[in-house]
């Protein structure tokens, strides 16, 4: 959604300097746009995104490359005193961890669809969402 | 709490963590004076680019208790207006014994037994020793420490879930050009 949509949409068309999504370690998920000239129609591309994955409008190839920047933090080195304290904080092990990959690697782009309508559009449609903007003095916007 | 070492230097490792858990001396104004004008100084400094993740931790902090936890908006504006309490103040001082007695009674209420648990990651053969210096410390923490073995069930307070999600819309008016845009929602249930 980053890379295919968000970027396109509020950085080269919008003029924000970044924007992108992620799923929060808490089990949030999080549409940001930072250095944004705009608002209104930043939240507009938010939502056309979801829409976006709804319509399955990405290839398995774009898929594919998600995955693999998903793999890129999944995999990635941890030093063992974090590997530890992760281990001990959080409760996380390496049966966890390879549980997780595996399920990212069975990712198809029909779960990808069944997320984004059973919980994304939903929580938009119903208003279940919080939008905090913090921003410029002189931004013309109506309401969030 | 985190402490790494090399084994060669346990002893010293071990020291540093018995004057931080089992003595915690907080009075010493001058410089509690100075860290909190000196944080102060930084988070005024970093608002700019910190936006987004005020922002974004604010958005969040409604939906899931655990994402309160790391909310960062809040505890930031107390601590700056902590900090121009203590710059406006011609008499300081007991605003800063004030500050070093409430350290020292949560520091009572942290270190305890049924709050406390150590974790160690290193060499296997050393365990036996670590083990022991650990038991060393906690036979220290409980001497210095007179809550030490008190059970205080009342303060497990913070829900693990909220009953109900708050949804924010907030808009926070800052001295930049440009907007941070946050959106969150559950999830997953």
């Amino acid at each position: 959604m980053t890379f295919t949509y968000l970027l396109p949409a509020i950085r080269e068309k919008g003029g924000a300097y970044g924007a992108g999504c992620s799923a929060g370690e808490s089990g949030t998920f999080t549409f940001y746009s930072f250095r944004d000239p705009k608002i209104q129609l930043t939240f507009e591309s938010f939502e056309r995104s979801i829409s976006h994955v709804l319509d399955k409008d990405f290839s398995e190839q774009q898929l594919r490359e998600a995955k693999m920047l998903t793999f890129q933090k999944l995999d990635k080195v941890l030093e063992p005193s974090l590997k530890g304290l992760l281990a001990f904080s959080r409760g996380y092990s390496d049966e966890h961890r390879m549980k997780l990959r595996l399920r990212a690697l069975d990712l198809t782009r029909e779960d990808l669809v069944a997320v984004a309508e059973k919980y994304l559009i939903k929580a938009i449609e119903n208003g279940r969402t919080s939008r905090v903007v913090f921003g410029s003095q002189q931004a013309p916007f109506n309401e969030l | 709490m985190s402490i790494g070492f090399l084994e060669r230097n346990m002893d010293k490792a071990f020291d540093c963590l018995a004057e931080v858990l089992a003595t915690p001396n907080f009075d010493e104004p001058s410089q509690l004076s100075d860290l909190v004008k000196m944080e102060a100084i930084n988070k005024a400094n970093n608002i700019g680019t910190l936006g987004l993740q005020y922002a974004r931790s604010y958005a969040e902090s409604g939906i899931r208790a655990s994402a309160r936890s790391f909310e960062s908006l809040r505890s930031d504006v107390f601590f700056c207006q902590y900090a121009a309490e203590l710059l406006k103040t011609t008499r300081p001082l007991p605003i800063l014994t004030d500050a070093a007695l409430h350290m020292t009674e949560i520091a009572s209420y942290l270190f305890r037994e049924e709050n406390m648990e150590f974790a160690v990651h290193g060499n296997s053969r050393k365990f036996e020793l670590v083990k022991l210096k650990l038991e060393m410390l906690l036979n220290q923490i409980k001497n210095e420490n007179s809550r030490y073995s008190k059970k205080v069930p009342h303060l497990i307070g913070v829900p693990s879930e909220f009953d109900k999600a708050t949804y924010y819309k907030n808009f926070f008016k800052t001295p930049l050009t440009v907007n941070n845009c946050t959106e969150s929602m559950l999830g997953a249930p």
